[in-house]
């Protein structure tokens, strides 16, 4: 599946043309004025304290606020294809066991040495703080074994747990921390290149280049640490006409995400407008739709559940969702995953089929009109879509779908309770292996309530997910037999993947840098 | 006088009071957990468990509600974003400036319109000239204003180029926002003005100071119009107080972080605190503006103010 | 005014004739017939009328008058531009839009004139009571208004959406509650300005009673300026509903409402105009009827016009 991995950066004959005509004047100026990168983003960027809550803008910031022991370049890379940040070396003790040495002149921006006690503390402050499910079942404990050297131990040995954890605990000064009036709700202090210079919620956040950064020596250095540009400023820009018309007119130099709806005026057919650099990168999320399997729901009949699944043209789905800028999946799975099964491209998996549909509600003792579902989505103009013609398509072999549009918030109280659904549209990510997209969906274990998602009870289904989830059983065998079984009981239906959109103005931005997903690192971009 | 005044002021507390109490109560029944509302479903029930302790929403209603206004009245603190984690009195007084300031600006354009071609329609009644500015103002009200508003960035950014087309910065920042925030208000702004007119054109002390010879622009500024300022005084204060509310969708459109754009995502959000917060803080401004607009009210027609200064005296 | 008092008068006669006379006296002198006799002179007020019926009875007769379903999807159709078979062309899914704008009169209209007409009966009500009895029962209505206006309406309608839920009804009864105190507000200063008219000192002069003066005397001279609210009223009330749809609160997909297809449309105002112009115009059209009739009918109730 590589061809969907690849980031194809666009550059127009123009674009290059005005750097050729107007490039030295340029240059001249940039070394004088500081250089600033103003980036339009579609979420709001809800808390950036070091242990907040993970939201669509956090998404796009918090790397760059926060430095980590180490990170993944490429989805599903394993520890050792790791770029280490704050770690000077880590090694492997035994399946849960992992020694990291720190480098010993690690600071941060307002000058404090941070030593191995700093990140035990950081790594119990997040733990303590909650928010994420992962590091609480992934991480058993963070001990210091030396000035520099601490050791962690995980409580399963999960896929993907241990380079989850050092890519997600922040390293931060305890003191630094423990000085600031608001926990770092406002003005965290880090080790990163970049530290924020002000932050307004639900607006604008203002990052400004860290002249101290630690990391003197450039050759050590991870990828991502340049400091191209002086000033990055990003504004919150919900409305995706505004996005597009604040690009033409100057007013950002990068949008980070330009809706399905907007991109014809920067990329069409294949075409960069003039004036303008497209980044498209497939998104590794999972369009999806789960079903509620709980006992008295029509929808534990697994014949009812086919006969949807057969009923919805997803191909269609997608054209009307994404205006066709997707690709279709034939597994519960993204072929962005690592260890996604190349033979699932050839799957039978559920081809639209309005006969067969028909013929299994008869047999499960359904006729037409006997069935009226309700389907819950997260108020989005693409989920809506999609859910739109999920309904016409549905209502098609005679069952009626009711939409339930929330927003986000009672989305996911909502989620928990079995009465206010039957079906439910889930957007799964998956970083890096196709259980990481699972846990989110089907992993009983992960959900605080009887179940996964979708309240289904069912001990073969998370017997093969603890299979493929196992760094020592995790197999081409043990994924294809998850995946075949999920399908076969058909708990879910995926439904299609799409492509995410970075378009920049090319006066001012010479070259987009985006990492694997599709997020920008703004201080790797290079300006005019 | 004063003792009304005064009365007024004293009035203005127990209302506060009852916002406080209804929002409290109205944010109550939302529906949803607040705990996996905040933490996600990507928390632990445990995390919950401790967040709810900690937000004291395990306390019962009418401790939660004489904490919440205990709080507000003696520190003025309005308590904590769930979803920032920020102190909300914070943000709102960083908002509030700018969504005043679309207010004001709303109310001025809209009534810096409204009122000449009131009066002029007034004046040319049943003539076409009525009927174009009643016209005019009746497009400008069946247009939605988030649709406007795209057409106007459209025009002014995207096209001409004159003004940015979102975010915040200067003075220019803010008149594409109040234009399309006004233009909604003008047809109402008209046809109050010309009905007001149209009453105190036909009055006896009108007919008497035409007969006396005065002229008729005398006529219309010196005795029609501050006769007929009473109903557009009180107008434009309740305008002012509901574009105080109105501008969410404007600041949504521009992307200006005003009060209403926070509180939409608060809403968005479920974040009871900052919901709470800015609905009373607007709540307590709006009543400061309409109590300046009745003591004006009361101020411009004699007959009230003979009123109450006989109720006063007695 | 000379008429006012000339009514007064007549009240006079009325109670010397007895009972069940006066009634009928009331009857035929009734405002009702009056303003509908100067309503049916106005031209622009006949237009509006016209026009304000020919929308709700295709809304209501839209199956015969359109081939097309209103949620029928067609992917192949999505954004067709205006022709012959789909006269203002299809939408981002498809579906015929002049089918969505006949079947979505039927939600738009309601919703604009079930929740002015919720607002108005509650708010007249409680304004007229206030305003003319003044005093305590007036100190008393004002501070609840001052809770309920404290509120700006869109704000009231956005809590009260977001508690009960969105849809039709819940919609409605948001736009109502939150338009009510303006009403309030409004009809109470105009009676307060009517009240010390010499017409009013006549009735009550006479012996009027109290319930009398209200209903006859000060309602039709206070009414004025309120019922140019009550129209404004109507137009917010669809404006608003689509306002709810932009913030997510609305009524829920497909259901093809005025608002709800203007803002589903709102990201196509470039490329595809026709999305966004053809519910705009509906809009357009029916506030504006509607506004012409309310116009008129102001000017027919106004005591003062009569000629």
């Amino acid at each position: 599946m590589k061809r969907l991995k690849k980031t194809v950066a666009m550059l127009t004959a123009v674009a290059t043309m005005s750097t050729m005509l107007f490039g030295s004047g340029a240059v001249v100026n940039a070394s004088e004025e500081e250089t600033i990168l103003r980036i339009g983003v579609d979420g709001d960027i809800t808390d950036i304290s070091p242990y907040g809550t993970m939201s669509a803008g956090r998404g796009y910031v918090f790397r760059y606020i926060y430095e980590y022991m180490a990170q993944r370049v490429e989805y599903g890379a394993s520890l050792d294809e790791m770029e280490l940040i704050c770690a000077k070396s880590i090694t492997e003790v035994d399946d849960l066991t992992y020694d990291i040495e720190m480098y010993d002149y690690i600071e941060d921006a307002a000058g404090n040495h941070i030593t191995a006690e700093d990140y035990v503390w950081s790594a119990n402050m997040m733990k303590e703080a909650g928010n994420y499910e992962k590091v609480n079942s992934y991480l058993e404990s963070v001990e210091a074994i030396g000035e520099y050297e601490v050791e962690m131990v995980l409580t399963e040995a999960s896929l993907g747990a241990v380079e989850y954890l050092l890519s997600y605990i922040p390293v931060i000064s305890q003191t630094a921390y423990e000085n600031s009036d608001d926990s770092m709700m406002m003005n965290p202090i880090s080790t990163a290149t970049y530290q924020v210079e002000s932050y307004t919620s639900g607006s604008s956040l203002v990052l400004v280049k860290n002249e101290n950064y630690w990391q003197t020596d450039e050759s050590l250095r991870y990828s991502w640490a340049e400091q191209n540009v002086d000033r990055v400023e990003f504004s919150i820009i919900t409305e995706a006409a505004q996005m597009t018309i604040a690009l033409e007119t100057g007013t950002i130099d990068v949008a980070e995400r330009i809706s399905s709806s907007e991109l014809p005026y920067f990329y069409n057919d294949g075409e960069v407008t003039e004036g303008y650099l497209v980044s498209e990168s497939a998104a590794s999320t999972v369009n999806s739709i789960i079903f509620n399997c709980s006992e008295d729901n029509p929808l534990s009949d697994e014949r009812v559940r086919q006969a949807i699944c057969y009923a919805i043209n997803s191909d269609d789905v997608m054209t009307a969702a994404v205006n066709g800028l997707g690709f279709s999946l034939n597994a519960f799975a993204s072929p962005l995953a690592s260890d996604y099964v190349s033979s699932w491209d050839e799957n039978d998996y559920y081809s639209y089929n309005v006969e067969t549909a028909q013929e299994l509600l008869e047999e499960a003792g359904y006729s037409s009109g006997d069935l009226t579902l309700t389907l819950m989505l997260e108020n989005d103009d693409t989920i809506l879509k999609a859910c739109q013609v999920i309904q016409a398509e549905l209502a098609s072999v005679g069952i009626n779908l009711e939409l339930l549009s929330v927003e986000s918030a009672l989305f996911s109280s909502y989620e928990s309770d079995p009465d206010q659904w039957d079906i439910i549209y889930v957007k799964a990510g998956c970083d890096d292996y196709c259980s990481f997209t699972w846990t989110l969906t089907f992993n009983a274990n992960s959900f605080t309530w009887d179940g996964c998602l979708g309240f289904i009870v069912d001990d073969e289904l998370q017997s093969r997910y603890d299979a493929a989830a196992n760094i020592d059983t995790h197999s081409e065998e043990t994924v294809d037999a998850f995946q075949t079984y999920l399908t076969d009981n058909a708990y879910g239906y995926a439904l299609f993947g799409q492509y995410r959109y970075i378009v920049a103005n090319a006066d001012t931005v010479s070259s987009l840098v985006v990492r694997d997903g599709g997020e920008l690192v703004p201080g790797c971009c290079v300006m005019q | 006088m004063i003792k009304y005044v005064v009365k007024r002021i004293l009035l203005l507390i127990p209302v506060v009071l009852c916002v406080m109490i209804l929002i409290f109560t109205i944010m109550y029944f939302v529906p949803g957990d607040m705990a996996s509302i905040v933490l996600g479903n990507d928390a632990t029930e445990v995390a919950k468990e401790a967040y709810r302790e900690k937000m004291g929403l395990n306390d019962p209603y009418f401790v939660r509600l004489f904490n919440y206004v205990k709080d507000i009245v003696l520190h003025f603190d309005f308590g904590t974003s769930y979803v920032h984690g920020t102190s909300v009195t914070a943000d709102l007084m960083e908002r509030f400036p700018r969504t005043l300031i679309i207010a004001a600006g709303t109310v001025l354009i809209g009534f810096a319109i409204g009122i000449p071609l009131g009066i002029l329609a007034a004046v040319k009644q049943n003539t076409i000239v009525d009927q174009i500015a009643l016209l005019i103002s009746l497009i400008g009200v069946s247009m939605p204003g988030f649709w406007l508003a795209l057409m106007l960035v459209i025009v002014f950014s995207l096209n001409l180029g004159w003004l940015p087309p979102s975010g915040i910065g200067g003075f220019e920042y803010y008149i594409l926002p109040c234009v399309a925030n006004a233009v909604a208000g003008i047809a109402g702004n008209v046809r109050l003005t010309r009905s007001c007119m149209l009453e105190n054109i036909r009055s006896d002390y009108v007919v008497t100071a035409r007969s006396k010879g005065l002229s008729e622009f005398r006529v219309l500024v010196r005795h029609a119009l501050p006769n007929a300022a009473i109903p557009i005084i009180t107008s434009m204060g309740n305008c002012f107080g509901v574009m105080l509310g109105g501008t969410l969708i404007i600041e949504n459109v521009f992307s200006i972080p005003g009060i209403g754009a926070y509180m939409v995502k608060a809403i968005n959000n479920r974040d009871y605190p900052a919901v709470q917060g800015s609905v009373i803080f607007l709540a307590v401004a709006f009543g400061i503006v309409m109590l300046i607009v009745d003591l004006l009210y009361a101020f411009v027609d004699p007959r009230i103010k003979a009123q109450y200064e006989g109720k006063n005296v007695g | 005014m000379r008429l006012s008092i000339r009514e007064s008068k007549l009240s006079t006669k009325e109670r010397m004739w007895g009972r069940r006379m006066e009634k009928k006296k009331i009857r035929g002198n009734s405002n009702g017939a009056l303003v509908m006799k100067r309503l049916f002179k106005k031209k622009s007020a006949v237009a509006g009328m016209v026009i304000v019926a020919l929308l709700i009875l295709s809304a209501i007769a839209a199956p015969l008058l359109t081939p097309y379903s209103s949620t029928e999807i067609d992917l192949l159709n999505a954004y067709a531009t205006p022709s012959l078979a789909h006269w203002c062309g299809c939408d981002d899914l498809g579906r015929d839009i002049l089918t969505r704008l006949l079947y979505g009169g039927r939600y738009s209209i309601a919703i604009g004139v079930l929740s002015a007409a919720l607002s108005t009966v509650l708010g007249l009500t409680i304004g007229a009571i206030a305003g003319f009895f003044g005093g305590r029962t007036d100190m008393i209505i004002m501070r609840i208004m001052d809770v309920f206006q404290a509120i700006p309406s869109m704000l009231l309608s956005i809590l009260i959406a977001a508690v009960l839920g969105s849809g039709f009804g819940m919609t409605v009864l948001a736009l109502g509650i939150s338009g009510m105190s303006g009403i309030v507000r409004m009809s109470r200063a105009s009676i307060l300005s009517v009240r010390e008219m010499e017409y009013i000192e006549a009735a009550t002069a006479i012996n009027c009673g109290t319930r009398r003066t209200i209903i006859r005397h000060v309602m039709p001279n206070a009414i004025a300026p309120v019922l140019v609210n009550i129209s404004n009223l109507v137009s917010n009330g669809v404006l608003q509903a689509a306002g709810l749809s932009y913030i997510g609160l609305g009524v829920q997909p497909p259901t093809p409402e005025w608002g709800a297809m203007l803002t589903a449309g709102r990201n196509y105002i470039r490329s595809y105009p026709h999305m966004v112009l053809f519910p705009g115009i509906a809009i357009c059209i029916f506030i504006l009827a509607f506004n012409l009739f309310s116009d008129a009918l102001r000017d027919a109730l106004d005591p003062k016009l009569k000629k």
